[in-house]
């Protein structure tokens, strides 16, 4: 074993390598530089306006790592950042037409708005076992029902119920209908939020019929999404490679004209050069989808050029809302660690357990 | 009644040295870690100049489990192995620190 020379060389994940420096000498300094010395020299986070604006929606560059790391912090948003959910319904009543598994379930996929770090794993060391308490359970409640008598309806209606169009008392019931039971000391710890709600107040739940109610208590407790989708606290998370677009040669007059036409994202702009005609230059290639319009008709991939910077990611993450998008990737930073520092706890548990000369067969 | 009945499985050994691996060229497999780790952790070993070879599976999709080999240009593996957890470990410290003082926190945005 000891001894082999050969080697493979893939450009962007080659073994200790460093292909883009200024000079030979950069680049052999580089490689004499620990791999955490090295990563603060590539390494560069940059806010990006982002869409709307959106306070739940968060859009940043991320240059100079691996797609392994991107993806390993996307993975961890989308399934192993803990949120609250409901995850016990207790049905007293349900005479509406959903069966109680459909609106236990239903119930399930509304997005509370808790802060997860105030709340410990049901069954986490240090808590009580699998009991529920105030510090891993939060309780909601439902409570609506559809008079069969229309004299009997208050008046204004019930907080998140209302009666859809039509002649028929059909009444919708909203997320909003759900209040929150606190438990404990739950009222002062969730003082400064404002209290346990769902994030929005306008999802249907069900629609009742005149006569019909429902009752239920429910039991929200921390989790993560690799357990239950309804545990994930974003919407979605994704990254893309920075697009390049560059013109070959000039595209000038009639051509630039067609050029800028042809791109549905608008990346082309004109040049006015004066007395001198128009020439076609790229404006916004962020926006380019590499969808290939541009270059599709014949000669064009000899004027236009497309390319990515393959360390250069966008990437985007649009919140649930339970949490601001900031928040939750500095969460996904911490998992990362968090596995880290377990595996090395695990590793070294092993070796001083077990000679590893004598754990070898 | 609960919304989920299901429950993902939970590895009984956290990490373990696979049999037949020598002390220079090991396969390790981790209890309850996936791609995420997986990956992450093969490029940063790749970056260190002593590993030879090294690349993860993970054998079946519903068992919790991934396997990680690693063979070195001789010193033991599970050395190098603790090394590029903690190299992970400190590009998280990195990418943390420049998070934080990047990105915008959600109120400046609002103003
Ligand atoms: S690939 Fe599509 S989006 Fe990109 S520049 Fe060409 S036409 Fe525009």
């Amino acid at each position: 074993m000891l001894g082999r020379v050969t080697k493979y060389r893939v450009k962007n994940d080659a073994p200790s390598e460093v292909f883009e420096a200024a000079s030979e000498q950069e680049r052999k300094d580089r490689l004499l530089l620990s791999y955490a010395e090295r990563v603060e020299k590539t390494l560069d986070v940059k806010a990006v306006q982002s869409g709307g604006g959106h306070t739940n929606e968060l859009v940043f560059d991320l240059v100079g790592v691996d797609a392994s790391i991107a993806n390993a912090l996307r993975r961890i948003l989308l399934a192993e950042v803990a949120t609250v959910a409901i995850e016990h319904v207790y049905m007293f009543m349900n005479s509406s037409i959903i069966h109680d598994e459909i609106l236990a379930h239903r119930l399930g996929l509304i997005p509370i708005m808790a802060n997860p770090r105030m709340f410990e794993f049901v069954g986490e060391e240090g808590g009580e076992q699998d009991e529920p308490t105030e510090f891993n359970t939060c309780v909601f409640k439902l409570e609506v029902k559809n008079p069969a008598d229309p004299a009997d309806m208050p008046d204004p209606m019930p907080t998140g119920t209302s009666y859809a169009a039509g002649p028929r008392r059909t009444m919708n019931v909203f997320s909003g209908a759900m209040e929150w039971c606190p438990h404990g000391d739950q009222v002062e710890r969730f003082e400064g939020e404002g209290g346990l709600r769902p994030v929005h107040d306008d999802i249907l739940i069900a629609k009742l019929r005149p006569g019909q109610e429902i009752v239920a208590e429910m039991h929200c407790r921390k989790g993560i999404g690799k357990d239950h989708a309804k545990f994930s606290p974003v919407a979605t998370a994704s990254y893309r490679l920075l697009p390049v677009v560059t013109l070959k040669e000039e595209v000038e007059g009639q051509e630039a004209e067609e050029l800028v036409a042809k791109c549905p994202l608008n990346v082309f702009d004109i040049e006015d050069l004066g007395g001198a005609g128009k020439r076609a230059k790229v404006a916004r290639p962020r926006d380019c989808t590499m969808c290939r319009e541009c270059i599709r008709e014949p000669g064009w991939s000899d004027k236009v050029s497309l390319s990515r910077v393959a360390d250069h990611f966008i990437f985007g993450i649009e919140s649930v809302g339970m949490l601001p998008p900031k928040e939750l990737l500095k969460d996904s930073i911490q998992v990362l660690r968090q596995k880290c520092d377990s595996m090395i706890a695990e590793v070294e548990a092993f070796e001083s357990g077990v000679d590893f000369d004598e754990a070898m067969p | 009644m609960a919304v989920n009945e299901h429950r993902p499985t939970v590895a009984d050994i956290k990490f373990q040295v696979k049999e037949g691996s020598s002390l220079s060229s090991a396969t390790f497999i981790f209890g309850d870690e996936d791609h995420t780790l997986g990956n992450a952790l093969r490029h940063v070993l790749m970056q260190n100049k002593e590993v030879d070879f090294c690349g993860y599976s993970v054998p079946h999709p519903s068992e919790p489990k991934m396997n990680l080999r690693l063979q070195t240009t001789g010193r033991p593996a599970l050395e190098l192995l603790k090394e590029g957890l903690r190299d992970l470990r400190d590009l998280c410290n990195i990418l943390e620190e420049r998070v934080e003082r990047e990105i915008p926190d959600a109120e400046d945005e609002e103003s």
